[in-house]
């Protein structure tokens, strides 16, 4: 006869310290840079945790802000004057 | 008298030509991405034609000591992060400040508005996103240099953190250690400054 062991789910406790400590790691973990286990620790965390699960969003918004954020090219006669100056300066080595 | 082999350069200007066909096709090849890395590291157009200009004349100079060990545009970027610092150094700059990662990682119990837009953009959303982008231009330049760098390569240029590292010198745990505290750097400022615009409540969260 096999005796089924009792499970008890322990409520998650919301704690400054062990917020504190995922939020450590939380670019490695939007980068999937971090073990298997650490990312389920950290999954696990958000999910019971608003005020965590908000700064991990908008930690990925600040990141995806980054990688959209285009800057104004460089006008044809702009590239045209610095290869000159460019060639002058080297002339003058 | 001896008949001068064609292969010969005339005094030289063989060897130049070669060097500036070569200089052109990196130039060509190239130029826009380092103007638009330039950019973002100085924020000013101006510094940022600076920055080029010093670029390529430097990798003119080392042109044929490069070795395609690394990729050209590696090799160019660890020229203009040479550069760049640099050109710093002449301005005499304020010193350079370390982020403490304390400091940057926001308090759970505290408010954290969430603010900054998705990828959802309505019509008049995007009005909000490019005061958005200028916000996030002034955020990245209040940054340090040094994790200024490190954001700008990464996070907006798209390098890998082992690039990253060749660029700069540094290892890929230092990279990732500076990166993570520049982007919570750069996320406070934008949360900041949202959180602080009385009377403007902003809807576009997207969620």
């Amino acid at each position: 006869m096999t005796t089924r062991r009792r499970t008890t789910r322990t409520p998650h406790r919301h704690s400054t310290a062990h917020c504190r400590k995922i939020l450590r790691t939380i670019s490695g973990y939007l980068d999937n840079d971090l073990p298997k286990s650490m990312c389920a620790e950290i999954r696990k965390h958000l999910g019971a945790c608003p005020q965590c699960e908000r700064v991990v969003r908008s930690l990925k918004r600040t990141i995806n802000l980054c990688k959209r954020a285009d800057v104004a090219r460089l006008t044809a006669s702009d590239k045209t004057r610095l290869r000159k100056e460019i060639l002058t300066a080297v002339s003058r080595l | 008298m001896p008949a001068r082999s064609p292969k010969q350069p005339r005094d030289g200007a063989a060897a130049d030509a070669q060097s500036v066909a070569a200089f052109d096709r990196l130039y060509r090849d190239h130029v826009d991405r380092m103007y638009r890395f330039a950019q973002r590291l100085c924020g000013s157009p101006d510094d940022a034609k600076d920055l080029v200009q010093e670029t390529f004349l430097s990798a003119y100079r080392s042109l044929k000591d490069f070795r395609s060990e690394s990729s050209v545009s590696t090799w160019l970027y660890t020229i203009a992060a040479h550069a760049c610092q640099r050109m710093r150094r002449k301005r005499k700059g304020e010193p350079e400040r370390e982020l403490s990662l304390d400091a940057l990682i926001p308090t759970p119990d505290g408010d954290m508005p969430l603010q900054i837009p998705g990828d959802d953009l309505s019509p008049e959303a995007r009005l909000q996103y490019k005061e958005l982008r200028q916000s996030l231009f002034s955020a990245v330049h209040q940054l340090p240099k040094k994790y200024r760098m490190v954001l700008v390569l990464r996070d907006m240029e798209g390098l890998s953190a082992r690039k990253v590292g060749a660029v700069m010198g540094l290892t890929e745990r230092a990279v990732k250690s500076r990166l993570h505290r520049a982007r919570l750097f750069v996320r406070h400022e934008l949360t900041g400054q949202r959180a602080g615009e009385a009377g403007r409540p902003r809807t576009i969260d997207g969620d």
